[in-house]
């Protein structure tokens, strides 16, 4: 009975890290390979803290230092992977689970090969407990280990309670967008890197306490303890149960002890293997069993759930029957204008937007030798020009994508070259993409939701990233997003995951997204591009609605010289990589010489 | 101060002895595109396999070590066919594959300890000769072992630059799909690859264990040395994973003489968090895949 309640014990501990692994690999995508490390760190933190600094009886307060520390070396960990955009992690990860050991056993604090032995058990002030403690409740009896299995249990309860708010919350949200694309994620205005560090720091913490209840529930720390063993243990738990569910991860957790709990059985008294066998006989299990669950069903078990947003109306919160079918495009915010009604030139504010002599070149290839333009509110600009023209390079200059030679360019006259994506967006310009990339895994809503001007980059989206217990997303936002799904005839699959959509829906999605975003210029890389001319039409008058409607300064790229001829209001003629004409749209259409550039002689008869 | 000049020697040759297994983790990463841990279980299995020569059918040590080298090529081939196709063919994540590599190597190792127990055998039972070379003693073992990791550097270089199969292995890492439609066996061009880094595990593997035994465990520090050598010299070209072991090797063996051996483990692991940190595509060049994975 006794050993039941002990392996219970630790089972309830590992689920506690796991869950910290959940947060690391599952929810932040992270390529994590030490994760016995943060456990170590936190249990050798609590081990030393409680042998010789605190007093006895200050379980809390070694448990807290457990797990600050590890995040602190979590922060350490992630930095030097997470600044690169790479695979460095998982090498970075590795190598110091490899290292970590090294280091335990070389280090006088860390009690060096024989480790840190009587750690109290568990003690609140005054209470300390011996394990042969015993309380009477009445016919009740409750032992030390009984305590404790209870405290442990309800420590992991804690933890998951805190992990899906977390998860819920909008910090949680924005983690899984930078696991899908974090390059968008800096586009619409935050700095990925935060936001991964936050997530590592979190998970390592969470871990930290788990490996500090460890310490004070075996009693002992030493080296072995955390070696690559104790990793691939902890990823067969989040594999099996499955890496992007906080209840997979629990599930996993258990799952696997009974497993181990099993195996010794078996192996011990029903095949009778010799005593010294069992052990590396249940790592190879373990290993085969992992390699099997990739092969049948890498994502585990239990598979992601994916929030559902239902909206309220007036108000109240109210079930899925006000979800519009999926081909009420007719709610337009926007009708365009016809061209006469638009202002011209003239009539115009400063322009929003301006940049001039934009280079930029690859080794020796020029992509862009001399760009320029102006963007006014209200107004659309379309690039047209052949293939490498170099107009997508004008776009990843302007929008810090890619760092210019040479050039200057002024939004709401901020010198914007040389600053990040992320602020260069936050100045109020963003961007669309040729492939779409809408985050894949998130709902479509949740794309949406995730552009919301809510907690702002850097250090303030991890400080809001820790205060879990606060919820995420404010009704207002909600509601706000349920009006754009609407305008852009997508709230019928507003629950549905991006990656769900048709090629014509996801398009329409990213126009969402930017209109979400709300940017005073907005770049739209080929918008309608592989859009069926049927549902042209609908895309334009959304377009057209950003300029006329949103007052936005508009500048799309377009091939299709229908399209340009129905929305722009000023065309500019790119190639190889220069500016060679702006105009009007009849100017440059109609300017034969031009129009042999871009299209030959042949197309152009035909068109 | 002691002369600085053994410790040279010596870091030079613990470098090389690296850069073998480093070569081989660094010409799978190339060209299939993942770090293959597998390779330890390669290391045991022609470690074991010499062994189970020796001891059963008490052959000759060329004889056993024969045996070995034939079995680290058929164990690496073996583990792709078996394991790693199922998951390359259907284009896995890096992730999962670096988690499956990883398992066939803990699989592999608990495996044998629990069949053959976790105790060390050794090879060779009488003191390998040596001679005195710049006031250190090499014997016969750490020779053959620089020498063997020059010649293999050399052949792979001749293999990969004027051999028709190594330009197709090299087309493959490229791109698979267009090597496919040019009517390249990709399959059996990985088989190829497996099997070239299998031999070079093997020959990394067996004058190591001449020399200290083998156990379960000998795997892994070679494994992990290897993957700091390429941590360290970067991956862009076969040479740069070959520099990072031997600074890697003079790293361990300078830290000897500047403090104590205590302090050996420690210095050559700040060191390569310190790169890890400054500059982590490695000291000479990029880390970048020629085929990337998602």
């Amino acid at each position: 009975m006794s050993y039941a309640i002990d392996v219970l014990t630790l089972a309830a501990i590992l689920v506690i890290a796991t869950h910290g692994y959940m947060l690391i690999k599952g929810l932040g995508g992270l390529l994590h390979l030490g994760h016995a490390v943060f456990y170590g760190v936190g249990a050798y933190a609590a081990a030393i803290v409680s042998t010789k600094l605190l007093p006895h009886g200050s379980f809390l307060a070694s448990l807290a230092i457990g797990g600050l520390i590890a995040a602190i070396g979590g922060l350490l960990v992630a930095w030097p992977g997470l600044r690169n955009r790479g695979r460095y992690f998982m090498i970075v990860t590795f190598a110091i689970q490899l290292i970590f050991v090294t280091f335990v056993i070389n280090l006088h604090v860390t009690g060096g090969p024989d480790g840190i032995s009587q750690i109290p058990g568990i003690s609140f002030g005054l209470w300390q407990p011996d394990s042969h403690w015993l309380i009477s409740l009445g016919p009740l009896t409750l032992t030390y280990p009984q305590i404790k299995f209870g405290l442990m249990v309800a420590f992991a309860v804690l933890s998951f309670v805190l992990c899906s708010r977390l998860i819920a919350s909008s910090y949680g949200r924005l983690v899984r967008a930078v696991r899908e694309d974090e390059l968008v994620v800096e586009a619409y205005g935050r700095e990925a890197t935060p936001v991964k560090a936050g997530i590592v720091a979190i998970g390592a913490g969470v871990t930290g306490v788990a490996g500090a209840l460890f310490a004070h529930h075996f009693n002992y720390v030493g080296p072995t303890q955390f070696e690559l063993d104790t990793t691939i243990l902890f990823l067969v738990m989040l594999i099996v149960g499955g890496q992007y569910s906080l209840a997979g991860a629990t599930l996993g957790a258990v799952l696997m002890v009974t497993l181990l709990e099993f195996l010794r059985f078996f192996l011990d008294n029903v095949l009778g293997v010799p005593f010294e066998m069992t052990a590396h006989l249940r790592q190879v299990v373990f290993a085969v069993a992992l390699i099997a669950m990739l092969a049948w069903r890498g994502s585990g078990i239990v598979p992601e759930k994916l929030p559902v947003y239902r909206r309220s109306r007036d108000g109240d919160a109210t079930g899925a029957e006000h979800i519009a079918p999926s081909h009420s495009a007719v709610t337009l915010a926007a009708v365009p204008a016809s061209r006469a009604e638009r202002p011209t030139v003239s009539e115009m504010g400063p322009p929003v937007l301006t940049c001039s002599g934009l280079s930029k070149r690859f080794g020796g290839v020029v992509a862009v030798a001399d760009a320029r333009l102006s963007l006014r509110r209200g107004r659309i600009v379309s690039i047209i020009g052949p293939n490498g023209a170099g107009k997508t390079s004008t776009f990843n200059i302007l929008s810090g994508f890619e760092q210019a030679n040479e050039g200057e360019a002024h939004l709401n006259g901020v010198a914007i070259l040389g600053r990040s994506t992320a602020e260069i967006a936050r100045l109020g310009l963003a961007r669309t993409f040729q492939d779409v990339r809408a985050w894949s895994r998130l709902t479509v809503i949740e794309n949406l939701l995730a552009v919301q001007p809510g907690f702002g980059g850097g250090l303030a989206g991890v400080s809001a990233g820790l205060s879990t217990i606060f919820p995420g997303t404010r009704p207002e936002h909600t509601e706000r997003a349920w009006a754009l799904l609407d305008r852009f005839g997508l709230a019928g699959h507003a629950n549905a995951p991006a990656n769900a959509l048709s090629y014509a829906q996801r398009k329409m999605l990213s126009l969402a997204r930017i209109s979400c975003f709300d940017p005073s210029v907005m770049l739209l890389d080929e918008p309608t591009s592989g859009v069926d001319p049927r549902r042209l039409d609908t895309f334009l008058a959304h377009i057209r609605g950003f300029a006329d409607a949103d007052h936005k300064a508009v500048c799309l790229i377009e091939h299709n010289m229908a399209v340009v001829k129905a929305v722009a209001d000023e065309v500019v003629f790119m190639n190889e990589g220069r500016v060679l004409a702006s105009g009007t749209p009849q100017e440059i259409l109609g300017d034969r010489a031009l129009m042999r550039v871009y299209l030959g002689h042949r197309e152009l008869k035909a068109a | 101060m002691s002369s600085l000049l053994p410790y040279l020697i010596n870091g030079i040759s613990l470098g090389l002895s690296i850069s073998l297994v480093a070569l081989a983790l660094a010409l799978i990463w190339r060209t299939v595109g993942m770090i293959d841990f597998g390779l330890g279980a390669v290391y045991l299995l022609a470690a074991y396999a010499a062994l189970m020569a020796k001891t059963w059918f008490g052959l000759p040590y060329v004889a056993f070590m024969a045996i070995g080298l034939v079995a680290g090529p058929i164990a690496a081939v073996a583990i792709y066919g078996g394991v790693y196709r199922t998951f390359i063919r259907r284009d896995a994540a890096l992730f999962v594959l670096v988690l499956v590599s990883l398992c066939v190597h803990i699989a592999t190792q608990h495996g044998l300890a629990a069949l053959l127990s976790a105790q060390k055998f050794y090879l060779l039972d009488d003191i390998i000769p040596g001679w005195e070379i710049g006031g250190t003693r090499l014997n016969a073992v750490q020779v053959a072992k620089m020498f063997l990791s020059l010649a293999i550097l050399a052949g792979l270089s001749l293999f990969f630059l004027k051999t028709s199969t190594g330009q197709a292995i090299m087309a493959v890492a490229d791109n698979k799909r267009l090597a496919q439609c040019m009517g390249i066996d990709v399959n059996r061009c990985y088989r190829i690859i497996y099997a070239i880094a299998g031999f070079i595990v093997a020959v990394a593997a067996l004058p190591e264990v001449t020399e200290s035994g083998v156990d379960p465990y000998v795997a892994t520090t070679p494994l992990f040395l290897g993957l700091a050598a390429i941590i360290v010299g970067g991956l862009s070209a076969f040479q740069y994973p070959v520099l990072g072991a031997v600074l890697l090797g003079l790293c361990f063996h300078l830290a000897v003489w500047a403090f104590s051996s205590q302090w050996q483990d420690i210095v050559a692991y700040t060191f390569v968090i310190l790169v890890l940190l400054a500059r982590p595509q490695g000291l000479f060049g990029g880390m970048r895949l020629v085929r990337e994975r998602p």
